[in-house]
């Protein structure tokens, strides 16, 4: 775990309330330079409110913003060094793109020739060449998104702000921009946040995730790890397509967990096959009714009945068809489980087959 | 818009202009017309309202502006009507015409009716030989009034119309409503606060027309002198303080208005300031 | 008047109807009138008109009319900017008040408008005797025609520009403050912009507006002829002589002048909205 201290954008105790709503609640994290975070949560997860106020367009009730070591709090918006990327673009209607990006640059009062290279130099980064002089409503999603990102870097600011960046735009082009987005920031290798809420953005783009829900942060930590070790039972249920069940201790090789056990199962923890198929581990099969077959294009989807409880299960497209109403074998080799007293998520595995793995040594 | 909270001392410069303003040059004045016409007193405040021909005179103000009020107000409903439910050609020729009126000065208007019928025109002879006279009696004053303030009550629901679409109203006739129905249930409820507002404009501009009922109307005392008309005599005559009373009844209408008005913009987004039909 | 009526495509009902009392109107009310204006114009041989519109005293008129509308739009440019902003941007006791007050020139008639403004702008009146002390008339001079133009065309300004600046997004402001811009470069780079076609409508409004009132002018003007008589009034008395030809005269060239302006502005609007929307 890094130094605490070490951080580039550090908060510390950050409170902030909007009448009766607490968008942030003892908020508490820090960000390493050059790295690329997620603030990731529903609507209302208050993930906005917290970049607002790094941005300085809010200002928090209490708690301390340090970017680069410096106490930020009392320092206004417009000498923060930060660029701020707006979810609808906020590109300003009356100027060409050129303009747009330079808006920064004139602002600081920089002679025209430094300008246009600066300019230049951005339109060819963003891949807008040929575009300078058009206006905004002649431009597409896509090319308005990253004509705001080009006049965010313009002044070469120390950090990158992104409020939900690709919610505009739509969701064929949404993926070819993630990926630009990516590449771009490691190209110019700016301390960056961006907040969204879809975790599939997320945990595709973000180096360090921070998942928020009503004003608290949930967890930190890399996809990978938020993604199989969600420590909190929002967390493992935001991640991922969950399945809930009630009483875990009901399912094979998960009969040692107490009554008041319940768990989160992701369709990747669950192995559905048909009753003729081979299989290891047969001590933790159990058996469940297919109820609904969904088609999604990449994989099938099955809805299974088992013990009582509907468990999402996939299955490869090129294997044999299941039928709705058809038996099935169905082995679960790991929960997220959770007591229904605290919140903390312990990921634990079907007893059977590790037992029989041990065996297999 | 996010009101400033953070306020430097613009802000008080800004409503310190704007309030000083708005005190000499328009509140001051109502004060004054109040106070003159009471300078002699109430009782020849009353005196001078109940004169038989500034009774006469309001009596045809109301006369002419409840007219103009039925007539705009059913042009108004038709006009909005055709213009944002159906496409066809032509569409901008009518909304440039319904503007018009506003762009025209009132002595223009009335000069233009002046001809249409009065003595030179090609329509005198008929309308002489019928018993009818437009020019310089009380139908004229009715026609010029309804010019001035046609687009008025169109102008109010139009924008709101076309914010609305048309969707709802395609979705009834679907389902076999009649144009009335329609109307009653689906777009009444909608443009209800627009167009009150703006019956009570053309009212307000109904009431007070000056320009274009002086050249149509032939400043016949107790006949066809509307309320501006008629002030304007006393004025001319050195009675300011009976000019002045039947003008603080027209104040007090003005500022009934006013408040109307911010009622009926609480009520229902009111109507989209300066809306264009279009 | 079911949507399987095969005379018209139309879903919605009430075309026919409503067109046909649309047209009804219009023509009765507006076409009509207007041309009997042309027809009588007509009528008129182009030497006359000439020597009537070019007559000194009309030319004088033509000249009062226009620079004090055009001053007291102006005004009302940079008054009613200052009004709108301030309704919008602010809080403050009171406020309410203001807003409702803005419309006063829209409902009251212009006569009683005309009278109160004289009486108060006299040598004598409220006002009058204030700026008196620095030698300064109002009342029966081209200023106090300027000043009830004033007051009849702030409305138009406020109405045109308060829509607009309530609803400009905050977040442009946030993007230019983000950017480094102080209030003065926000206020001239981002809002302006924004807010200028609106305001430019509300200037031709209001100038339109002013070069035809007669009501609210009339009584403050002194109609002293070359100084101080408008152009309505030169028709008002063309009238009174039963010299119809002269008034309508007069009356094309404020039509045409009327006309031109609204077409200019037409043309801009469309400009900016090209810039903005894409749609000409």
């Amino acid at each position: 775990m890094a130094d605490r201290n070490n951080g580039y954008i550090r908060l510390r105790s950050v409170n902030k309330t909007f009448g009766p709503y607490k968008a942030s609640d003892d908020i508490d994290f820090e960000i390493q330079k050059g790295k690329l975070t997620a603030l990731l949560g529903p609507s209302g997860s208050g993930k906005t409110t917290i970049l607002r106020i790094i941005a300085g367009l809010e200002t928090a009730d209490s708690g301390d913003i340090y970017i680069d070591d410096k106490r930020v709090n009392n320092v206004e918006a417009s000498k923060r060094g930060i660029g701020f990327v707006f979810q609808n673009y906020a590109l300003f209607r009356y100027k060409t793109v050129y303009q747009n990006i330079a808006f920064g640059l004139k602002v600081k009062k920089w002679n025209k020739t430094a300008i246009r290279e600066r300019v230049g130099a951005l339109i060819e980064l963003v891949g807008l060449s040929g575009l300078e002089n058009r206006y905004p409503n002649q431009l597409s999603g896509g090319q308005k998104q990253r004509v705001a990102f080009a006049r965010a870097l313009a002044p070469n600011p120390a950090v990158l702000l992104l409020d939900e960046p690709f919610a505009a735009i739509d969701a064929k082009v949404r993926q070819e921009l993630r990926s630009w987005l990516r590449e771009m920031i490691d190209k110019v290798g700016i301390t960056s946040i961006f907040v969204t809420h879809d975790q599939e953005e997320a945990i595709e783009v973000a180096d360090e995730i921070i998942i928020m829900n009503k004003g608290r942060i949930e967890q930190i930590g890399s996809p990978r790890d938020i993604y199989s070790n969600p420590k909190t039972a929002f967390a493992a249920e935001f991640m991922g397509q969950p399945t809930y069940i009630d009483r875990i201790n009901k399912m094979k090789g998960f009969e040692e967990l107490p009554d008041s056990a319940r768990a989160i199962l992701r369709p990747e923890n669950i192995a559905v096959t048909k009753l003729g198929e081979k299989i290891r581990y047969a001590s933790s099969v159990e058996r469940g009714i297919v109820e609904r077959v969904l088609f999604r294009g990449k994989e099938v989807e099955l809805s299974i009945r088992v013990n009582g409880a509907l468990l999402k299960g996939p299955r490869q497209i090129e294997a044999a068809p299941v039928e709705p109403g058809e038996e099935v074998n169905v082995r679960v080799f790991r929960a997220y489980t959770y007591d229904e007293s605290d919140n903390k998520i312990h990921l634990v595995g079907n007893a059977n087959i590790e037992a029989e793995e041990s065996v297999v040594i | 818009m996010e009101i400033r909270r953070n306020s430097g001392p613009m802000k008080w410069v800004f409503i310190g202009i704007s309030a000083l303003f708005l005190t000499i040059m328009l509140i001051l004045p109502l004060i004054y017309v109040i106070t003159t016409a009471l300078q002699d007193g109430s009782a020849a405040f009353m005196k001078a309202v109940r004169d038989t021909y500034a009774v006469k005179a309001i009596l045809l103000t109301v006369k002419v502006t409840l007219i103009t009020l039925i007539f705009n107000t059913v042009f108004g409903v038709f006009a909005a009507w055709c213009i944002t439910r159906f496409q066809f050609k032509g569409k901008k020729i009518i909304s440039t015409l319904i503007d018009l009126p506003l762009t025209v000065s009132p002595v223009v208007a009335g000069l233009i009716f002046l001809l249409t019928f009065g003595r030179q025109s090609a329509l005198y002879p008929f309308l002489k030989s019928a018993g009818i006279q437009i020019v310089f009696a009380v139908p004229g004053i009715v026609l010029a009034t309804i010019f001035v303030t046609f687009p008025f009550v169109a102008r109010e629901i139009i924008p709101v119309l076309t914010a609305a679409g048309s969707d709802e109203e395609e979705a009834a006739a679907l389902m076999g409503a009649g144009g009335f129905r329609i109307f009653r249930e689906i777009t009444l409820p909608r443009i209800k606060w627009a167009l009150l507002y703006g019956i009570v404009l053309c009212a307000a501009r109904a009431m007070g027309e000056f320009g274009a009922v002086s050249v149509l109307s032939g400043h016949l005392r107790g006949k066809t002198n509307t309320m501006p008309l008629y002030i304007e005599l006393l004025y001319q005559g050195y009675d300011f303080t009976g000019a002045f009373a039947m003008s603080a009844i027209l104040v007090i209408m003005a500022v009934v208005i006013l408040i109307l008005r911010s009622v009926l913009k609480n009520k229902g987004k009111g109507s989209t300031e300066n809306g264009r039909p279009e | 008047m079911t949507a399987f009526m095969r005379k018209n495509k139309r879903v919605i009902p009430g075309f026919g109807l409503s067109f046909g009392v649309t047209v009804a109107a219009l023509g009765f009310i507006v076409l009509i009138p207007l041309c009997s204006l042309v027809v009588f114009s007509s009528g008129i041989s182009f030497k006359e008109f000439a020597a009537v519109v070019t007559s000194p005293r009309v030319r004088a008129s033509y000249l009062v009319s226009f620079e004090t509308s055009l001053i007291a739009a102006v005004i009302d440019a940079c008054l009613g900017l200052i009004l709108a902003w301030t309704l919008v941007r602010y809080d403050f006791p009171g406020k309410k008040i203001m807003n409702g007050v803005i419309e006063l020139p829209f409902a009251l008639p212009t006569a009683v408008a005309g009278i109160a403004l004289t009486h108060l702008t006299t040598t004598n009146g409220w006002v009058g005797s204030l700026f008196a002390k620095f030698g300064i008339e109002i009342a029966y001079t081209r200023i106090g025609i300027t000043t009830a133009l004033v007051f009849i065309g702030i409305p138009f300004v406020v109405r045109a520009t308060q829509p607009v600046l309530a609803k400009l997004d905050v977040q442009y402001e946030e993007a230019a403050r983000i950017l480094g811009a102080n209030g003065r470069q926000t206020m001239m780079d981002v809002i302006f912009p924004e807010i200028l076609p609106a305001l430019v409508g509300g200037f031709t409004l209001s100038f339109a507006r002013g070069l035809g009132e007669y009501g609210s002018v009339v009584f403050i003007a002194g109609n002293q002829p070359y100084k101080t008589e408008i152009a309505p009034l030169m028709i008002m008395s063309k009238l009174q002589e039963y010299d119809y030809a002269s008034a309508t005269s007069i009356a094309l060239v404020m039509l045409l002048v009327a006309f031109l302006i609204l077409f200019i502005n037409a043309v801009l609007q469309s400009r900016t909205s090209k810039i903005v929307s894409g749609i000409s």
